[in-house]
């Protein structure tokens, strides 16, 4: 199971810049499917990224399911190099996204977005007609469900 | 920030039929922090329940 709350406030407390989107937006938006991971969309400045680095490192980021022993460095270099990473750390599940189909990057998205409280913190979520773009965008048969939920809350939240 | 409007998605709206309105309700009367805790909560039951099968078909 993964701990949101851990993950959410590793990232709050070592202050990095970064937007929540994914089934844990969905679920702060009223969706009641589950979700395994927590998905994140990370600004990809230097300081940006070795705060990350610094907040994930206690709780041992590795990729998920990499054969274990495989030579992986939690580092400056290795987030520079890359753009979305899939990782199984202590605390959980946690997707690092660069940017994502139809949102683009943090500043892109950044526009669209709404804070939320969450564990004392408040942070920043992707908004909910947004989020619903960027999965019709994306297309994918696995998000109709989904999409189904997040366009009745829309619609809920429209109609007061 | 004008609202988005979508065009309906003629197989999202079949999806529609199928989610229940009534527990989506439920879920906006809570906090975001609380529907959160909410699904840690169902996903540790689903969990439970995963080894407690795992651990009943291991038995002879």
């Amino acid at each position: 199971m993964t701990d949101f709350r851990r993950l959410l406030l590793a990232l709050a407390d070592a202050g990095v810049e970064f937007i929540v989107v994914g089934g844990v937006a969905a679920a702060a938006h009223g969706a009641v499917r589950t979700t395994l991971d927590l998905d994140i969309v990370y600004r990809r400045t230097a300081d940006n990224i070795r705060r990350l680095i610094a907040a994930l490192l206690p709780i041992h980021p590795y990729l998920r399911g990499a054969p274990p022993g495989l030579p992986f460095l939690w580092d400056e270099r290795t987030i520079v190099n890359g753009l979305n990473f899939t990782l199984i750390t202590d605390a959980g599940e946690i997707d690092l996204l660069g940017e994502i189909i139809a949102g683009g990057d943090f500043e892109r998205l950044s526009s669209h977005t709404i804070e939320v409280e969450l564990f004392g913190k408040r942070l920043s979520c992707i908004a909910l007609d947004e989020l619903i773009r960027v999965k019709r965008a994306a297309g994918r048969p696995k998000d109709f469900e989904a999409l189904a939920e997040l366009e009745k809350l829309l619609e809920l939240g429209r109609s007061g | 920030m004008t609202p988005l409007v979508f065009p309906p998605d003629p197989v999202i709206e079949v999806y529609k039929h199928h989610v229940d309105e009534s527990l989506l309700r439920e879920s906006l009367k809570r906090t975001p922090e609380q529907r959160i805790l909410a699904i840690m909560s169902m996903d540790e039951l689903v969990g439970d329940l995963r080894r407690a099968i795992q651990r009943r078909n291991a038995q002879p």
